[in-house]
C-alpha cells in the first residue's frame, strides 16, 4: 500500500509538472523522455553516478541526525570543511612530504572526517547546552565555511603559477581518487556504498542505534532510560559532518582537481531532499542519489535538446519533494483509518 | 467521528489549495507572455541532399542565460553565430557549476556535439581532461591558459578571450573629462590581474584626459570579493559617491548595479557617472550612461565553428582586442571614427562628453586597432612610485597577465 | 572625510537593507508565531518580486505591483500551509522545498524578461517634513520611498495586532499549546492558515520593496540569500515585531561595515570577515537568546510541531 502511495505521489509531480510543460508549449512526453535519458545510455548514467556520489554521502549521513530528530540543514557547510582539509593536507604534504604516496589518500580520508567531525559537533553542543535552534545554526555556518574556504582560495592558497586566478594548485596525481576504468566514476563511490552499510548496521544492530532512535522518539524517554542527549547528538552529528566533509573531499579530489571558490553546487542541500524522500533507509539513499544524479544530468540534456530554462528542474525537483512528502499523511492517515 | 471530520476538512482544505494552485498558475503563464516563453528546438531537416553537412556546437554556460552580465553576452554570441551559419545547430547547458563540467561536457557529446564551448575559467581543468579524451571532437575554452597552441593542452582544444583593457583606457579618457571632483571610483569584483589591469587602464586614461584639463586625478576602489554581489556593489558604489566624493564610477560586476545607483544620483540632480559592462546598459541609466565595454563573442564563434565545418582546425590561444574581428583594420588617424565593428567596442557615447574628447576617444581606437598606441606604454609608475615600466617600453602579454600593482593616482593599496 | 558624511551613507544603506529584511521577518514572525516553521522566505521573496516586477511594468502602479507581490507570496505559501498544517508534514523539508520551488518559477516565468532587458523606473522617495531635517536619522529613515515607511507601520500593526488583539492572543496560544487552544474553541487549523498567508504575504511585499526600490531590473539570483538572514532574523528579534525593528537595522548596519572601512581605508580586518559577520552573530545571539532564561518566554513552544487532534 505505502508503495503504491509512494508511487501515486511520483506520478503526480509528473502530471503537475507536465501541465507546466504544456503551459510552456514543451511536448511533455519528449520532456520526461530526455529528462530520464540518463537511464538508458551508459555514459549518462555514469556521470548520473559521479554526481551521486557526493549527494549520498551527505544524505547518509543526514539520515542519522535526522533518526535522532536533530534537524541538521549543514550539509553545504561540512562540503566545504571537507574541502578545506583536504586542500590543507595536500599543500602541507606538498611542502614537507612526510606521507609516501600510497599512504596519503587513507590518512587524508581520516583527517577529513575528523576534522569534518569537530565542525559538525559545534552545532550538537550548543543543541545540547543552549537548546538553540539547529535549523539555523547549521544554516549559518554553511555560509561561514563557504566565506573561509572562498578566503582561502582568493588569499594564502592561491596558486602561484595561476595567472593569479583564485583556485589552489593542482592536486597531485596521489591525491585523487582513481577512476573505474571504463567510466567517468571515482573510486570515493565505495566510501559511500561503505558508509550506507555502517550507517545500517548502526541504527539496526548498535546500542548505539538504539539510543538514536529512543532520543529521535521522544526526549524526555530518552532521558527516563539513563541516555547521554548531548553524547547521542554529538556523536550522531560527528559522524554526519564526517561524512559529508568526505562528500567536500570527494568532490575535489575526485572530479574537480583543485581547490576553488564555491566549489559545492548545493549538494549539500539535495543530500537533505534525497535523505527525506528515500525515508531516511540507508539502501534506498543509495538508489535514490543515483535517480536525483540522474535528474541533474537530464535536467542538462533537457536544456541542451530543448533549450528550456534551468529553473524548470528546480521546479520539478521541488513539486516531487511536495507531492513525496504529501504522500507521507496519506500513509500515516491510512493507519488511523484502519483503526 | 474525528477521522471523518478531519478527511472532510482535508478535502475542503484540498478544494481551497487546488483552486489557488489554479490561479497562481494562470496567473504565471499571463505573466510568461502567454507562454511564449521558451521555444523548442525542432530540428526540421528535409535530408533530400544526403550529404549536407552540419555542426552541432555545444555550449557550458556558468550561469544562467537570464543573468545580466557574462553568459548572457555568451549566448548573444552563440545567436549571431547561429544566425550566419546555416549549417549550425547549437545546444546549451547553463548555470553549470565547476564541479559539473565534465558531466555538461558528456551530456553535450552525447547529443552529437562535435565542437564544444565553455565559458568559466574554473572549466579550464575539465575541458583539458575532456579534449584528452574525445579527440575527434574540438573544444574552446574561454578565459582560460591552456590550448593546444599555447603547448600545454592537446591539438583539439583552443583558448579564447575577449580583452577590455584598452576600451577601460577609453572610458577613463571619457572619465577623466567629464569629472567635476577629480575623484572616480572602482567597484571591484576580485582582485586578479585581469580586473587590476582593467583598473589601471582606466586611471591612465583618466589623467590623460584630465591633464588637459589641469586636473588631478584620484581613484578609490572597493572590492566585492565576489563577480555577482548586487547587494555589495549598491553599497560599494554608494560610499564611493558620498565618502570618497567620486562622481564617475567604473565597475566590474556582473549586474548593471553600480550604473542604477549612478542615474538614481542623477534624478536627485546630482551629476555622478557610470559605464556598461558586457553589454549595451544605456537603458538602465539613461542619464548616466558615458559609455563602457562591449564584447560581441559572435564573430569569436563564427570562426571557430567555421574551422570546424571546413575541417581547417588549428589550436589558437585568442586573445580579442580593438581592431580583431574586424571589417576593416587599417587605422584611419585623419578621420578618427570610433566603430561598432570586432570583438570588443565601446557602447555609445554620452553628448556630455566634449568634443574634443570625443575626438581624442575616436583617434585613440584607431591608433590602437593597430597596436600604434598602448596604454601601457612606459614611463608607468605604481602607487608606491616604483618605476614599472620606462620610458618607451610597453608592457608585455606576461606584464599585462602578472599585473599585481596599481598605477599612480589610485589611493587603495591593493588587499594584502 | 567627514564623519557625519560616513555615518549618514551608513545609516541610508542601512535602512535600504534593513526595510527589505524587516518586511520579511515580520512576516516570519508573524507565521512562526502560530508554530509554522516556513523556512520558504527566500523563494516566497524571489517569487513576489518578479510578480511585482512584472505588474509594475505593465501597470506602472506601484500600489498594485506590491499587491501583486503579496498575493504571489500568498500564493506560495499555501502550499506550505497546506501541506504543513492540512498534511502535517516535515516543516522544514516543506520550506526548503518552497524555497526551490520560488527560486525555480521565478527563474522560469522571469526568463523572457531576463532576455529582452526590461527595465523599470525605481520608486521615488518622498521627504518627509522637519523629520526629514535631522542629521543622520532624517535623510536615512525619513526620505525613502513608500514601501519602506510602510515597513514601520507594519511593526506597530504587527505588535498591535499580536499582543493587543483578542485575534493575536489566539494566534499566540496557538503556537504556544495548540491542544489547550482547541479546547477553548479556537479554531488551530484557520489560525495557522491565516499566519502562515499573511506572513508569506508580507514576504512577496519585501520582494516588491527589493526590487521597485533598490534593485530596478530582473535577473535570476536577484535576492541573494536575504531570506535566510531574514529567518535567523526572526530569532535575533526573539519573534517581538518591535525588536524586528532593531534587529533588521542592526544587520542592515553590519551589512554596510565592509563598504564603510574600505572607502575610510581601513583594512586591519580582510574583507571576508565582514561578509561572515552576520552569520557569527546570528549563531552568537541564538546561543544566548536560546539558553534558558530567556527562551522560556520567547520561542513558540510548539514551533515546526504540527497538530493532531487526539481522538
Amino acid at each position: 500500500m505505502s508503495f503504491a502511495i509512494s508511487l501515486a505521489s511520483i506520478l503526480s509531480a509528473f502530471i503537475i509538472s507536465g501541465i507546466i510543460f504544456v503551459f510552456s508549449n514543451v511536448d511533455p512526453i519528449l520532456a520526461y523522455y530526455n529528462l530520464f535519458r540518463s537511464f538508458t545510455n551508459s555514459a549518462l548514467l555514469s556521470e548520473a553516478v559521479v554526481r551521486a556520489i557526493p549527494i549520498m554521502l551527505v544524505a547518509l549521513g543526514l539520515t542519522l541526525a535526522y533518526k535522532a530528530n536533530f534537524i541538521s540543514v549543514g550539509g553545504e557547510g561540512q562540503i566545504y570543511v571537507g574541502g578545506i582539509v583536504i586542500t590543507f593536507l595536500v599543500l602541507w604534504n606538498a611542502q614537507n612530504r612526510f606521507l609516501p604516496d600510497p599512504l596519503f589518500m587513507p590518512i587524508a580520508i581520516i583527517f577529513v572526517f575528523l576534522f569534518s567531525s569537530v565542525w559538525g559537533i559545534i552545532p550538537a553542543l550548543l543543541k545540547a547546552r543552549f537548546e538553540t535552534n539547529e535549523v539555523l545554526t547549521t544554516l549559518m555556518m554553511n555560509y561561514i565555511a563557504q566565506i573561509i574556504s572562498n578566503y582561502l582560495v582568493i588569499g594564502p592558497w592561491k596558486d602561484p603559477k595561476g595567472y593569479g586566478f583564485p583556485h589552489s594548485p593542482p592536486f597531485p596525481e596521489y591525491a585523487r581518487f582513481p577512476l573505474i576504468p571504463g567510466t567517468t566514476i571515482n573510486s570515493s563511490i565505495f566510501i559511500g556504498i561503505f558508509a550506507a552499510i555502517a550507517i545500517y548496521v548502526i541504527l539496526a544492530k548498535t546500542k548505539f542505534g538504539f539510543e538514536v532512535k529512543v532520543v529521535g522518539d521522544s526526549y524526555s524517554a530518552a532521558k527516563y532510560a539513563g541516555i547521554s542527549y548531548s553524547k547521542v547528538v554529538c556523536l550522531v552529528m560527528a559522524i554526519s559532518a564526517g561524512l559529508s566533509g568526505l562528500a567536500g573531499m570527494s568532490l575535489l579530489s575526485g572530479v574537480i582537481g583543485r581547490l576553488r571558490p564555491d566549489f559545492s553546487p548545493g549538494y549539500g542541500y539535495t543530500g537533505i531532499i534525497v535523505a527525506w524522500l528515500c525515508n531516511l533507509n540507508p539502501f534506498i539513499i543509495v538508489l535514490g542519489s543515483i535517480f536525483f544524479g540522474g535528474l541533474l544530468v537530464g535536467g542538462e540534456v533537457l536544456q541542451g535538446s530543448m533549450g528550456l530554462s534551468v529553473g524548470i528542474t528546480d521546479v520539478f525537483q521541488a513539486l516531487l519533494l511536495i507531492t513525496t512528502l504529501s504522500g507521507e499523511f496519506f500513509k500515516r492517515y491510512k493507519l488511523v483509518w484502519r483503526r | 467521528m474525528s477521522v471523518e471530520k478531519s478527511r472532510r476538512s482535508f478535502l475542503r482544505d484540498a478544494a481551497f489549495a487546488l483552486g489557488g494552485v489554479a490561479v497562481g498558475a494562470g496567473l504565471g503563464y499571463v505573466a510568461a507572455g502567454g507562454g511564449r516563453a521558451p521555444v523548442t528546438q525542432t530540428v526540421t531537416k528535409t535530408t533530400t541532399q544526403a550529404a549536407e553537412r552540419k555542426v552541432v556546437a555545444g555550449f557550458v554556460y556558468v550561469g544562467p542565460v537570464s543573468d545580466y552580465g557574462w553568459t548572457h553576452a555568451h549566448d548573444a554570441g552563440r545567436a549571431y553565430a547561429k544566425k550566419v551559419c546555416p549549417w549550425l545547430e547549437t545546444k546549451i547547458v547553463e548555470s553549470v557549476e565547476e564541479a559539473k563540467v565534465q558531466g555538461a561536457i558528456e551530456t553535450l557529446i552525447g547529443q552529437g556535439a562535435n565542437i564544444i564551448f565553455t565559458t568559466s575559467f574554473g572549466f579550464m581543468e575539465g575541458t583539458a581532461e575532456a579534449a584528452q579524451k574525445h579527440p575527434d571532437l574540438y573544444f574552446a575554452h574561454c578565459s582560460g591558459y591552456k590550448s593546444g597552441a599555447a603547448g600545454n593542452a592537446p591539438q583539439n582544444l583552443s583558448a579564447y578571450f575577449a580583452e577590455f583593457y584598452q576600451l577601460y583606457y577609453l572610458n577613463g579618457l571619457a572619465a577623466g573629462a567629464v569629472t567635476e571632483t577629480g575623484v572616480l571610483g572602482y567597484v571591484g569584483a576580485i582582485p586578479i590581474p585581469e580586473v587590476i589591469r582593467h583598473i589601471n587602464a582606466f586611471v591612465l586614461g583618466a589623467k590623460e584626459s584630465a591633464k588637459a584639463r589641469g586636473k588631478n586625478i584620484k581613484v578609490y576602489v572597493q572590492w566585492l570579493n565576489a563577480w555577482f554581489d548586487p547587494e555589495g556593489a549598491n553599497k560599494a558604489a554608494t560610499s564611493l559617491v558620498e565618502n570618497n566624493n567620486a562622481d564617475v564610477l567604473a565597475f566590474t560586476e556582473d549586474t548593471p548595479t553600480v550604473l542604477q545607483v549612478a542615474e538614481s544620483y542623477q534624478k536627485k540632480g546630482k551629476r555622478v557617472w557610470s559605464f556598461s559592462h558586457y553589454s549595451d546598459m544605456s537603458k538602465e541609466g539613461p542619464n548616466a550612461h558615458l559609455t563602457g565595454q562591449i564584447v560581441n563573442w559572435g564573430p569569436i564563434y563564427v570562426d571557430f565553428v567555421t574551422q570546424v565545418y571546413a575541417r581547417s582546425w588549428r589550436s589558437v590561444d585568442i586573445w580579442a582586442r580593438v581592431g580583431d574581428y574586424m571589417a576593416y583594420k587599417w587605422a584611419n588617424l585623419q578621420n578618427p571614427k570610433v566603430e561598432y565593428d570586432g570583438a570588443v567596442y565601446l557602447a555609445p557615447l554620452n553628448p556630455v562628453i566634449p568634443e574634443n574628447v570625443r575626438a581624442l576617444i575616436a583617434l585613440r581606437w584607431q591608433q590602437m586597432k593597430e597596436m600604434l598606441f598602448e596604454p601601457f606604454t612606459g614611463p608607468i609608475k605604481d602607487m608606491d612610485g616604483n618605476v614599472r615600466l620606462k620610458d618607451g617600453e610597453r608592457a608585455t602579454h606576461d606584464i599585462l597577465w602578472n599585473m599585481d600593482w596599481h598605477v599612480e593616482g589610485v589611493q587603495t593599496p591593493l588587499p594584502k | 572625510m567627514d564623519p557625519m558624511i560616513i555615518l549618514t551613507t551608513m545609516f541610508i544603506l542601512m535602512v535600504q537593507e534593513g526595510s527589505i529584511l524587516l518586511i520579511a521577518t515580520l512576516g516570519e514572525i508573524f507565521t512562526e508565531r502560530s508554530g509554522i516553521l516556513n523556512l520558504g522566505v527566500e523563494g516566497l521573496m524571489c517569487f513576489g518580486a518578479l510578480s511585482s516586477f512584472i505588474v509594475y511594468y505593465l501597470t506602472g502602479n506601484w500600489v498594485i505591483a506590491t499587491l501583486a507581490a503579496a498575493f504571489a507570496g500568498l500564493m506560495l505559501s499555501l502550499i506550505h500551509a497546506f501541506v504543513s498544517i492540512t498534511l502535517k508534514v516535515n516543516q522544514t523539508v516543506s520550506g526548503l522545498a518552497i524555497t526551490i520551488l520560488g527560486l525555480g518559477l521565478s527563474s522560469f516565468i522571469g526568463r523572457p524578461l531576463a532576455l529582452s532587458r526590461v527595465r523599470i523606473e525605481p520608486l521615488e522617495s518622498i521627504r518627509i517634513p522637519v523629520l526629514s531635517e535631522i542629521p543622520v536619522i532624517g535623510p536615512s529613515f525619513f526620505n525613502q520611498n513608500p514601501l519602506v515607511y510602510f515597513s514601520y507601520v507594519m511593526v506597530i500593526i504587527l505588535w498591535f495586532i499580536l499582543y493587543k488583539t483578542s485575534f493575536g492572543l489566539n494566534l499566540r496560544s496557538v503556537g504556544e499549546n495548540p491542544s489547550m487552544a482547541d479546547s477553548l474553541g479556537i479554531n488551530v487549523f484557520l489560525t495557522r492558515y491565516i499566519a502562515t498567508l499573511v506572513g508569506g504575504a508580507l514576504c512577496g511585499v519585501s520582494g516588491a520593496l527589493l526590487i521597485l526600490g533598490y534593485y530596478p531590473s530582473w535577473y535570476d539570483g536577484i535576492t541573494a540569500g536575504r531570506g535566510w538572514i531574514a529567518v535567523a532574523l526572526v530569532i535575533f528579534s526573539s519573534w517581538n515585531p518591535l525588536y524586528a525593528f532593531f534587529g533588521a537595522y542592526f544587520f542592515g548596519l553590519v551589512g554596510t561595515l565592509n563598504a564603510t572601512f574600505q572607502s575610510i581605508g581601513f583594512r586591519m580586518i580582510p574583507t571576508d570577515f565582514f561578509r561572515t559577520l552576520p552569520y557569527l552573530l546570528t549563531i552568537v545571539v541564538l546561543v544566548i537568546f536560546s539558553s534558558t532564561r530567556f527562551r522560556r518566554r520567547k520561542m513558540p513552544a510548539s514551533l515546526g510541531k504540527p497538530y493532531t487532534r487526539e481522538l
